[in-house]
């Protein structure tokens, strides 16, 4: 039963792995690094908490399964931001980029501001 | 070892394998930070699976604190990479 979490969770990784490798933009790659890696962990330390049935393991298993739970999307969101104002360049058919019109693309790196002043 | 748990690794494996080639191939530093947090969460699920594969629960010790390191730096790499674009030297994107 454990070992049946891990091989799903796995796969969620290599669904990660092969999302970094294929989709078109930055952004669209930290997407996939945030997401699919926090299920594959997250599956993956079920699988701990279900083989090593003891108070150790299943303390381990939940500290793991927090850290990463709340660690890798703000990872990836701190990246997409820094690469947001590195000027990435967006995917071709891309239609929504919301940020455009409240931030200036480029200028005054990590302190963003507002172009309208209203 | 079970032949779940080894499927389980040699799943692993390959997705290091993509993510080694996005690691190479760029395009951009951001994308080459991303590959490395997806790399080392990928080796942190390859000390899970082997942890529970050799039965030895020492090892999940080592791979709770790869999960911090792996936050740490992924925030401090991003950190370099706003100074860096701050300063004028986005050159080599």
């Amino acid at each position: 039963m454990s070992e049946a979490f891990l091989l799903i969770g796995s796969i969620f990784m290599l669904l990660a792995g092969l999302g970094l490798l294929r989709l078109p933009d930055v952004y669209m790659r930290l997407q996939a690094a945030s997401k699919a890696v926090t299920m594959g962990v997250g599956l993956m330390t079920v699988g701990i908490a279900l083989h090593f049935d003891a108070p150790g393991g299943l303390l381990r298993a939940l500290s793991i399964f927090l850290f990463t739970y709340f660690s890798a999307p703000v990872a990836a969101h701190v990246l997409g931001r820094v690469a947001y104002f590195m000027e990435l360049p967006l995917w071709g058919r891309t239609t929504v980029d919301d940020l455009l019109p409240v931030f200036r693309r480029g200028v005054d790196h990590g302190t963003p501001q507002a172009l309208r002043e209203d | 070892m079970s032949t779940t748990v080894l499927t389980t690794l040699a799943i692993l494996v390959t997705g290091m394998v993509f993510t080694m080639v996005r690691l190479i191939r760029g395009p951009s530093s951001a994308d080459r930070v991303a590959a490395i947090d997806v790399l080392s969460n990928l080796a942190l699920g390859f000390i899970i699976a082997y942890a529970v594969g050799t039965d030895e629960e020492m090892l999940l010790d080592p791979a709770l604190s790869l999960a911090v390191v792996t936050f740490l730096a992924t925030i401090a790499f991003a950190r370099y990479l706003a100074a860096r674009s701050a300063n004028g030297e986005g050159g080599s994107r």
